[in-house]
């Protein structure tokens, strides 16, 4: 629920153009919705069924998992597609940019260009650095809400259907593309050694320092309205400011999430398969398996303690809604 | 060459079949007569595929492959298969004729269970390309609405009821509730077709559903709406399976029964072949030393308005870099050189206001860009912060995730174990693909090493991180 509501907030701030790129959460939600229920199996249907799928009996739900599989595919793609294309352009931006500096430099030592006229190309470059840093973030982001949307997607439609599509399905997307940042962080990285290099934090603090500090933040939209570049770093840095607070809702959810998949998965439909395979076998590797599955259990209940405590003390008012 | 084996086909489907079947050895011109309809639209669909696919080989291929996997696992399909690999790598450089001669064999095989999911495979890489090209599509579909009421008069009617009683297994969990939806339900999923499966649903729902339904699929860019409301080309090209599977009926619950054994194959199987590989060509990663190595040649080439793209991937040398490649990232630099220059044109004209405003006095001028100095600072450091959040954040996901695996083989083990004889067959299928050898991993690592104590404290400290933020 609070991650459908973060999700669209965020597409709300984000970057105009962003918008349609990301995971179309809410129709996967509403096509889940639509899908038969999961009725556990009921007794056989109406013609006696043949000895394949009595054996089984997952027809439809291959059928259906492949289906929906194919659905999410498509989403994939698009997200990949989308990532990969963004991915592309900073490389090249960030290249061109490191060539500017350099054009600039050489400018620098020619008598023609005034000092004026350096800082203020300096600053442009500046501006232009962090405008893809922030784009970049952003970038990164869509990576990490996209793979979370994709994740609870895929919890419903298990869910939902009883499917056992989470878990292959998820283990393959972590290696898609739109989720293998690294080379996006490199690029990250490298954006922040050459700001750094170009425009020194502690010069820049004496320097300022006549100037007013601690102004708001709100002032970079309002900084030189008439400019086309300020409009375009403004949008990038309320874009920012969304993602920050999705992201924050992110990681309050995925705490809770957290606890609750184990609890799933130890006190749910399948805690009296541990059980029972306690009692039943004696085998040697059986019970030493079977202890240590007990030990994850404790670590379990150990961690969803500590969690619950470490998000109580932080988000008193979250700690309330932990039920869905 | 591919066009032309294309039209072959599409003209006379019927003599053209035969012709096949003879080539093929398979005998069964009864079904094939009652297919006609059918068949003419999956060859109208797989030549627009052509078409679509004709400048993307690559793509094609790589689809291709995946089909041979789902191929491969049934293995009735086997005597096929040989020939069919012979196929592929004959016509590797014409992927419009290679679609063809699969679609032929599967469809004049009816006596082969797998035929039908084999079908449906295909449709469903095929349909996620019609999607991208519908308009592509036109010319090879002489008369859509013809062909679907053919088929409705030919293959609706009789459809349900005959499915039903031949192919009762495909029932699943909820049948017995919606008897009446059954009939919708029951023809479609038999067939693991992604349409048809969306047709039976919206068989089941009221006109409001149905619109909505609508709206939905043009969010998700797939065909899910009912024929009857709103005949699209995607519901044509849905269409196929149905008739298809009525000959086929009587031994297609089998396939069924053995895909159950590995759901999980099947999913990533299907996915590969419908999603990336699909409409376009696969998009290439470029990483800075791949752009690195594009920027060095271009200098040789003399510049980025000289090179031209067959040049700089002469150049390169990179394995699966294709022209395509080169094009669109050359089009991208070109711009991105091209942004900075123009501001760099404008200058003079911003300079000359500086002039004036130097008249007025320097200290406005400095002062303002100061401030933007001042406020650019600001926002990278918000930026970072964000960055920072993010790497925590990806970090907690990636731990989950990997968290959920091992409980999920924990469980696998317990299922195993506590019915060791049934369950071990169905686990063992459910979890083929890459699983076994985690599985293996995991039980050698059982007695010694206490891996889930080992894995536990790690989110624990990444919660205090979290927390401490």
């Amino acid at each position: 629920m609070k991650f459908g509501k973060d999700f669209r907030n965020h597409l709300e701030g984000t970057l105009p153009d962003w918008k349609d790129k990301y995971l179309a959460y809410k129709a996967l939600k509403k096509l889940i919705k639509t899908l038969p229920p999961d009725a556990d199996h009921p007794a056989p249907p109406p013609p006696p069924p043949a000895p394949a799928a009595a054996g089984f009996g997952y027809g439809d739900d291959v059928a259906l998992g492949n289906w929906f599989a194919r659905i999410l595919d498509v989403e994939l793609h698009k997200l990949n597609d989308f990532y990969m294309e963004r991915e592309e352009w900073y490389v090249i931006r960030l290249q061109v940019l490191k060539e500017r500096i350099e054009r600039v430099k050489a400018k620098k030592n020619d008598a023609f260009t005034s000092k004026i006229e350096f800082t203020e190309e300096m600053l442009e470059i500046r501006r232009d650095f962090v405008l893809i840093h922030g784009e970049m973030i952003l970038l990164q982001t869509y990576s990490s809400l996209n793979f979370a949307g994709l994740v609870k997607i895929l919890k419903k439609y298990d869910k939902r259907t009883g499917g056992l599509l989470s878990l292959p399905f998820t283990q393959r997307a972590r290696h898609e593309p739109f989720f293998t940042t690294e080379p996006l962080t490199r690029l990250v990285r490298e954006c922040e050694a050459n700001l750094e290099l170009l425009f020194p934090v502690e010069e820049e603090v004496l320097e300022s320092g006549s100037s007013s500090k601690l102004q708001p933040h709100n002032n970079v939209s309002t900084h030189g309205p008439g400019q086309s570049c300020d409009l375009e770093t403004a949008k990038v840095y309320q874009s920012t400011l969304a993602a920050m607070k999705a992201i924050e809702g992110l990681k309050k959810a995925s705490s809770t999430y957290n606890a609750l998949s184990l609890a799933r998965f130890f006190h749910g439909e399948d805690g009296e398969a541990c059980s029972g395979a306690i009692t039943s076998e004696s085998s040697l590797l059986d019970s030493m398996t079977d202890s240590q599955v007990e030990d994850a259990d404790k670590d379990d209940k150990e961690v969803q303690s500590k969690e619950k405590t470490a998000a109580e003390t932080k988000h008193n008012a979250e700690a309330g809604r932990r039920g869905g | 060459m591919s066009t032309q084996s294309v039209i072959a086909v599409k003209q006379p489907p019927v003599q053209h079949l035969h012709s096949m079947e003879s080539q093929w050895n398979l005998n069964d011109a009864h079904t094939c007569s009652a297919k006609q309809p059918p068949v003419h639209r999956m060859f109208s669909v797989i030549s627009d595929d052509c078409a679509s696919t004709s400048d993307a080989r690559s793509s094609c291929t790589t689809q291709f492959s995946t089909i041979k996997t789902e191929l491969i696992r049934s293995s009735s399909m086997t005597k096929i298969l040989p020939f069919e690999l012979q196929k592929c790598s004959t016509t590797d450089f014409n992927p419009g004729r290679s679609f063809s001669h699969v679609s032929q064999t599967d469809l004049s095989d009816p006596i082969l269970s797998s035929s039908s999911t084999f079908c449906t495979s295909l449709y469903s890489s095929l349909s996620t390309n019609s999607k991208c090209r519908e308009t592509g599509a036109l010319p090879f579909l002489p008369h859509p609405r013809k062909l679907e009421q053919q088929h409705s008069s030919a293959g609706q009617s009789p459809n349900s009821s005959l499915l039903l009683a031949a192919d009762p297994s495909n029932s699943g969990h909820g049948d017995a509730e919606h008897s009446d939806d059954l009939k919708d339900f029951l023809n479609l999923s038999g067939d693991a077709s992604g349409s048809g499966f969306h047709e039976g649903i919206s068989n089941c729902m009221d006109f409001n559903e149905q619109m909505e339904f609508q709206f939905l699929s043009e969010q998700l860019g797939i065909a899910i709406t009912d024929n009857e409301e709103i005949p699209r080309l995607d519901d044509i090209y849905g269409r196929p399976q149905q008739p298809l599977a009525l000959p086929l009926s009587s031994s297609s619950d089998q396939e069924d029964g053995r895909d159950a054994g590995s759901p999980v194959k099947v999913q990533l199987s299907s996915s590969s072949s419908s999603g990336a590989a699909g409409c376009n060509k696969t998009r290439m990663r470029w990483t800075l030393e791949l752009h690195e190595r594009f920027v060095e040649a271009l200098k040789k080439l003399g510049g980025p308005e000289k090179a031209t793209p067959k040049g700089v991937l002469k150049l390169m040398k990179v394995e699966g870099l294709t022209i395509y490649h080169v094009k669109s990232h050359l089009q991208k630099y070109r711009l991105a050189k091209y942004i900075p220059e123009k501001k760099e044109e404008k200058k003079p004209s911003s300079e000359d206001k500086k002039a004036q405003s130097t008249a007025d006095g320097i200290d406005p001028a400095k002062k303002k860009s100061l401030q933007m100095a001042e406020a650019l600072r600001m926002q990278i450091e918000v930026q970072k912060q964000l960055h920072e959040q993010l790497e925590v954040q990806r970090e907690l996901q990636l731990r989950i995730e990997e968290h959920a695996r091992y409980l999920q083989l924990i469980l696998e083990q317990q299922k195993v174990r506590k019915c060791p004889s049934s369950m071990k067959s169905s686990m063992e299928g459910e979890s083929s693909g890459s699983k076994p050898k985690e599985k293996t991993e995991m039980r050698a690592e059982t007695p010694s090493a206490p891996s889930p104590k080992r894995k536990f404290p790690d989110i624990d400290i990444e919660h205090n991180q979290q927390t401490d933020n």
